[in-house]
């Protein structure tokens, strides 16, 4: 067997699938003859197989740095559902003592997660560094990059990091980064020439762009129920704040009698993986959620995704409304619009970033600084940047930089969701992709256009809801289903 | 707990004791001074010690005063609010609704940790009894996780499955049916996906803080039917008791003034002020029915202050016995207040 026949061989053994997704042969065949890779690939063709397979065939440490804590336990139960015991995930949701026992017995594990201001702790980097890491892999490495969006201070010190660990073989994961952004990724991981780029355009021809100019939010719910009501279920419908999701929500159950769901980080870890089980299980038409939802589900037929507060920015757009059509089916992405989002979302941006008068402040008085970091996000960051050692006036420097970073990125959604031509090859411009669309009736909206829902969705129907849901099973019968047992 | 509405801190107020609220907050989460422990026991809420410990504090106090705008709540001019004929009515209507059966457990065990160690508990046992062990484990609480694998691998599954059907159908029996069934309704095990408690809500009609109330209450009285029934899951539940160190701290030194120590001398053997010890004795008077309080307060002290104060314990103040600060302390004035309160409240 040559050893392409041996990847395949493998992946039906190991994971149960007779062939690879765009993008992931490849990075794997890199990784194996030893080429840091950075891999631009967009949601839903499985990244994380590219680092399971390698860790799995090559029997190899993988450490895993991850800034999403909810998406890092998700993935540590994944491997376990598959099968691998020895995974961990280290971050603030461990206690002391716990963490402290994992570090003990570091060597034990074969997929490490690790969030990233744990590299701030001296005892997690001596663990880390005593034990041979096969592969080091940079979950959403386009947050490395203070050009990007997401910006994470924590990944600054990855470089450097990356040279305690004695450069190992690296992989950097992201769905979607600009030329500009690559760029920093390379230099900030301070990654060879030798290193790869695997590129995947982020169009998806089979989801139809669209958006809807609204005047306020009354005019958004009833755009959101009649398309709620004409679109083929599942959907997904996204929010910027948590108590919009639920209110909606519940108001669209109401209006439309479909089943209506809400996911967001306000749930605990358990009510989260309920709403997904009866999403992906079709007990579920629709989902309200924040941004918070989306990672690690693969659901295959998502309908539309629709967008009731424009985001904030165009990768993490286009990063969900990667969630529709993953089986290749007609699928819709909308945005309902209004003029006062942009407010909202220049708000939400800028209050994440402490201003100038603040930092004066927070020089001239820790203890002040101390108190509003237990309650607000921006003096958090102030507190994180001092622990990584940058001076005030270079703090102000950066907070000024990513301030006009997050104003430019907000502007690009408001030229998207008004632009008058080609809404895909906006997208495709934006990330510098050379190959361009001709535009189609199945492409998107033009202008502000009718969307023609219809004729879009002739072959799929539009779901009549449900009969009320009854009351379930009683408890006695639960328990019998739970433990499989009569009575 | 998810959030919960203004109008159920209408259940900790009082139409005939105008009440502290940040007593009542105290007592909630579990910040307890001797004062918040002494006010606490006046307004007869020390059950709900801990039964709120991630009760965020600014917008409690907005809440309060949300009630008083609401003419529920009013409040006097030392700050101390009552009910009033409005919130009567309100509190009794929310009487109505389903309330925790034992929430003095809250100051035992750290019951929310329970809720998730009962929960991993059931799925693990309910895969196990389907012989999948390949699954999904839904509970993301890692100290939980390694207490069942540390169970597991002293008692096996098979007395997992066995202990806990067991138990569950046992103690559920005796339940409401419908309280039982919205207990069972969150379980995650083979093929079996929960509801949310938005759902449940929905499909019951009782609001989201009764079924958080419902699940709460259930977990920590099955964890105390576990211990009771003395289950081979006892060792899971005890492992959640709460570290009580007040309790500890203020039984250790009534201990040893029983033994004839005087204050001063535990606070030179626990290297403490002595007013530190003084404190612990006090908390220790709250927590002990049988409190020796004849070691601290003689009769001729007892009438003296009875003499000097009102009727009214709560309108007691030390500055009404100020004068006779030498022979009367702050200690034994409030010791006194505690006798009195045990003498004439009811438990």
């Amino acid at each position: 067997m040559n050893i392409e026949e041996k990847m395949y061989d493998y992946l039906k053994k190991t994971f149960g699938f007779t062939d690879f997704k765009a993008g992931q042969k490849e990075v794997i065949q890199n990784l194996l003859i030893g080429h840091s890779t950075v891999a631009i690939l967009p949601t839903g063709t499985g990244k994380s197989l590219c680092y399971q397979f390698y860790g799995k065939y090559t029997q190899q440490t993988v450490l895993i740095i991850s800034p999403l804590l909810s998406l890092m336990q998700d993935q540590v139960e994944q491997l376990r559902l598959n099968g691998e015991k020895r995974v961990v995930a280290i971050n603030s949701n461990l206690k002391f003592q716990e963490k402290k026992h994992v570090l003990q017995n570091l060597a034990h594990f074969s997929f490490i997660y690790l969030a990233p201001e744990m590299l701030r702790n001296e005892d997690v980097l001596r663990a880390i560094s005593s034990i041979h890491i096969g592969l080091l892999v940079i979950d959403e490495a386009h947050c490395i990059s203070a050009w990007g969006p997401d910006f994470r201070p924590d990944y600054l010190n990855l470089g450097q990091v990356r040279s305690q660990l004695n450069d190992p073989l690296t992989l950097a994961v992201t769905a979607t980064a600009t030329d500009r952004v690559l760029k920093d990724m390379l230099s900030s991981l301070n990654l060879s020439e030798n290193t790869k780029v695997i590129r995947h355009s982020v169009d998806r021809p089979n989801i139809y762009l669209a958006s809807q100019k609204t005047v306020d939010e009354k005019d958004k719910d009833n755009y959101l129920i009649d398309f709620a009501q004409r679109l083929p279920a599942p959907g997904l419908v996204y929010f910027s704040s948590k108590k919009q999701c639920d209110k909606v929500g519940e108001l669209l159950q109401q209006k439309t009698g479909l089943r209506v769901a809400s996911y967001h980080a306000g749930l605990s870890f358990s009510e989260r993986y309920a709403v997904q089980q009866q999403f992906l299980n079709g007990q579920l038409d629709v989902i309200c959620a924040t941004s918070a939802f989306g990672m690690g589900i693969n659901k295959q037929d998502i309908r539309y995704v629709i967008h009731y507060h424009m985001p904030q920015d165009l990768e993490s757009y286009v990063q969900e409304i990667g969630r529709a059509g993953r089986d290749s089916k007609q699928s819709i992405a909308i945005v309902l619009f209004s003029e006062s989002d942009q407010f909202l979302q220049r708000r939400l941006a800028l209050r994440s970033l402490p201003s100038s008068d603040e930092l004066e402040i927070y020089q001239r008085d820790p203890e002040i600084l101390k108190n509003a970091s237990q309650e607000n996000e921006s003096a958090e960051l102030v507190i994180r940047y001092r622990q990584m050692g940058v001076a005030f006036a270079k703090m102000n420097q950066i907070f000024a930089q990513r301030r006009l970073e997050k104003l430019h990125a907000i502007q690009q959604m408001v030229d998207y969701v008004s632009f008058s031509e080609c809404k895909r090859n906006f997208i495709l411009k934006y990330f510098d992709e050379v190959n361009f669309v001709k535009h189609g009736k199945c492409c998107c909206q033009i202008g502000g256009q009718n969307i023609d829902i219809e004729s879009l969705f002739k072959q799929i129907k539009a779901l009549k809801p449900e009969q009320k849901q009854e009351m379930p099973a009683s408890y006695q019968e639960i328990l019998q289903k739970l433990f499989k047992v009569s009575w | 707990m998810t959030e919960i509405k203004a109008e159920n801190w209408l259940l900790f107020f009082s139409a005939e004791q105008a009440r502290r609220p940040a007593v009542i907050r105290q007592i909630l989460t579990k910040r307890l001074s001797n004062s918040a422990l002494f006010w606490g026991m006046r307004y007869q809420i020390l059950d709900y010690i801990n039964v709120y410990p991630q009760l965020d504090t600014q917008y409690y106090d907005y809440q309060i005063d949300f009630l008083c705008q609401q003419k529920k709540l009013k409040r006097n001019k030392d700050g101390l609010v009552s009910l009033t004929q409005l919130g009567i009515a309100n509190k009794n209507k929310l009487k109505e609704n389903r309330q925790l059966a034992c929430p003095q457990l809250f100051s035992i065990y750290r019951v929310s940790d329970l809720v998730w160690m009962i929960r991993l508990l059931i799925q693990v046992a309910s895969e196990a009894s389907w012989e999948n062990k390949r699954y999904y484990v839904a509970v993301d609480n890692f100290e939980c996780q390694m207490v069942v694998k540390r169970w597991l691998k002293k008692y096996g599954m098979h007395a997992l499955q066995d202990s806990l059907l067991h138990d569950l159908t046992e103690f559920l029996g005796n339940e409401d049916q419908l309280d039982a069934w919205i207990f069972c309704a969150q379980f995650i095990g083979h093929n079996t996906i929960p509801l949310t408690v938005q759902q449940i809500s929905t499909l019951t009609g009782l609001t989201l803080t009764e079924i958080e109330v419902v699940s709460l209450d259930l977990t920590s009285r099955f964890a105390l039917h576990i211990v009771e029934s003395r289950s081979t899951l006892t060792s899971i539940i005890q492992h959640f008791r709460s570290q009580n160190s007040l309790y500890e701290k203020s039984n250790a030194a009534l201990a040893l003034v029983k033994q004839g120590n005087k204050i001063i001398d535990i606070a030179q053997q626990k290297r403490l002020k002595e007013s530190t010890i003084r404190e612990h004795i006090l908390n220790a008077a709250i927590f002990n029915i049988d409190f020796p309080f004849f070691l601290f307060l003689n009769a001729e002290e007892e009438n003296r202050l009875l003499q000097l104060l009102p009727d009214d314990i709560d309108k007691w103040q030390y500055k009404m016995v100020e004068s006779e600060q030498e022979e009367l302390s702050f200690f034994k004035y409030r010791l006194f207040a505690i006798k009195r309160s045990r003498e004439t409240l009811e438990y």
